[in-house]
C-alpha cells in the first residue's frame, strides 16, 4: 500500500526568497496587469508550472518564512518596480494572509556566526527554522543550491524550485 | 531656444507623469473589466485602484504639480478629481457593503450551508482539502471579499481554495442580487470615466509629441542634448 505523501510526508513548508518572490511577482503580472516585471519572472513562466507551485504548497498543512526573508524580497522587489512600491507591499500582504503564511523569528545573536559570514543571515535564518521545525516534518524550497546542500548536510530536508515545477 | 527648453520640460510630463497615469490607467479598467476591485477589508480601500497622484511615482510628483500647474483649464484637472471622487465613492460602497454582507442572514445562511456541503464532500473528495470548521470565524470575512471582488477562482495555495473552487459561485451569484447594484453602477461610472481620461491622456501625449519632438516613450541613447 502507498502512503499519501498528504499524510506522511512533511507537514511545515519554509519558504526562502526565491520561491516566494517568484509567487508575489506572478500575482502582480498575471492577476493585477503590472507587466513591467514579467522580465523578472525567472521560473514561473507558464500557467501551468503556477499551478504546479501552488498545488505543492496547498499540499502542507503550515507554511512559513523568516522576516529576514521578507526584508530580502521587499528590498529586491522594491529595486525592480520603484513607483509600484506601494502596490507590491499590498500584494505581499495579501498573499501571506491568503496562505495563512507564519514567521519564525530568529535573532541574529543566536545563529551560528561562522555560518552568517560563510553563507549569510537570510540563509542561516532558513537553515535554523529547518532545524526547528525537523521534528514536524519540514521542507525548505528554495531556488538556491548552496542553501539546499547546507541544508542536506544539516539533515533538513530541502527541495529546488525547479523539481516542484519541472 | 525657449523651444529646446520646453521640450524637456514636456519629456518630463510624458515620462514621469503622463505615461504612469496611463499605464495605471489601462490597469485599473483591466481590473475593473474583470470586476475585481482589490478591495480588502483591513484597508477598507481598493488595494491596485487608487487616486491619480498615487499612480505617480512620489519622487515625480514635482512635475506632476508642475503639469496640472500648467493645465489649470485643460480637461486634466476636472478628469482627475472625478476619477478621485469616483474612487473614494467606490471605496465607501464596497465597505458598506461587505459590512452589510457580515450581518446579512440571507449571505450567512448560504455560506453556511455552502460550508456544510463542504464538510460533507472534503474527505471523499480529496483527503488533502482542509476542515474549515477550525477557521469559521474568518471564513465570512474571506467569503465577502471574495464575492466583492469577483474571485471566480482561488490559487490552490489559498486557506480557502479548495471550499471556494467548489462552491464559491453559489455565493459569487449574490452579486446578482439588488444589493450588489449600487457597487456595479460605481464601477461601471469609474471604467467609463477611467477610458475617457486614459483616451484624453493619449491624444494630449500624442500632440505634445508632434508639438515638442518628444518621443512617446524614452528611447535609449537618444538625448534632448544637442
Amino acid at each position: 500500500m502507498t502512503l499519501s505523501p498528504a499524510i506522511f510526508g512533511p507537514q511545515v513548508l519554509i519558504f526562502d526568497t526565491g520561491p516566494l518572490r517568484e509567487l508575489v511577482l506572478y500575482s502582480a503580472v498575471h492577476t493585477l496587469k503590472f507587466d513591467t516585471l514579467k522580465g523578472q519572472l525567472r521560473h514561473l513562466r507558464t500557467a501551468s508550472s503556477y499551478q504546479r507551485l501552488t498545488e505543492f504548497i496547498a499540499s502542507f498543512g503550515k507554511k512559513t518564512t523568516t522576516p529576514h526573508v521578507v526584508a530580502e524580497i521587499s528590498s529586491k522587489i522594491i529595486r525592480t518596480e520603484r513607483k509600484g512600491q506601494s502596490a507590491i507591499w499590498g500584494l505581499i500582504y495579501t498573499e501571506f494572509s491568503s496562505m495563512g503564511m507564519d514567521e519564525g523569528v530568529l535573532k541574529l545573536l543566536e545563529m551560528p556566526q561562522d555560518l552568517v559570514a560563510d553563507i549569510g543571515a537570510v540563509d542561516v535564518s532558513v537553515l535554523e527554522l529547518g532545524l526547528t521545525f525537523r521534528a514536524h516534518k519540514s521542507l525548505v524550497i528554495s531556488i538556491d543550491d548552496a542553501l539546499i546542500a547546507e541544508c542536506k548536510r544539516a539533515g533538513v530536508a530541502a527541495q529546488n524550485l525547479w523539481e516542484v515545477i519541472a | 531656444m525657449p523651444q529646446k527648453k520646453q521640450s524637456r520640460r514636456v519629456a518630463a510630463w510624458i515620462y514621469a507623469v503622463i505615461n504612469p497615469i496611463i499605464n495605471s490607467l489601462e490597469r485599473e479598467l483591466s481590473l475593473l473589466d474583470s470586476g475585481n476591485l482589490t478591495w480588502r477589508p483591513h484597508l477598507g480601500r481598493c488595494e491596485m485602484i487608487r487616486t491619480i497622484q498615487e499612480y505617480v511615482d512620489s519622487a515625480q510628483w514635482p512635475n506632476y504639480q508642475d503639469f496640472l500647474a500648467e493645465h489649470p483649464n485643460s480637461v486634466f484637472r476636472p478628469g482627475f478629481d472625478q476619477h478621485d471622487s469616483d474612487v473614494r465613492t467606490l471605496n465607501t460602497v464596497a465597505q458598506e457593503l461587505f459590512n452589510r454582507m457580515l450581518s446579512w442572514s440571507k449571505f450567512s445562511d448560504a455560506l453556511d450551508v455552502a460550508l456544510g456541503t463542504y464538510e460533507r464532500q472534503r474527505a471523499s473528495l480529496d483527503p488533502q482539502f482542509p476542515m474549515l470548521v477550525h477557521t469559521a470565524k474568518d471564513v465570512p470575512k474571506l467569503a465577502a471579499e471574495y464575492v466583492i471582488n469577483n474571485a471566480q477562482t482561488l490559487p490552490s495555495h489559498y486557506t480557502i481554495s479548495a471550499f471556494w473552487n467548489l462552491l464559491g459561485k453559489e455565493l459569487i451569484a449574490f452579486r446578482n442580487l439588488p444589493e450588489f447594484q449600487a457597487l456595479h453602477r460605481c464601477k461601471d461610472r469609474l471604467a467609463e470615466n477611467s477610458s475617457k481620461l486614459k483616451q484624453a491622456l493619449e491624444s494630449y501625449r500624442l500632440s505634445l509629441s508632434r508639438d515638442y519632438d518628444v518621443p512617446a516613450a524614452p528611447v535609449p541613447g537618444l538625448s534632448f542634448e544637442e
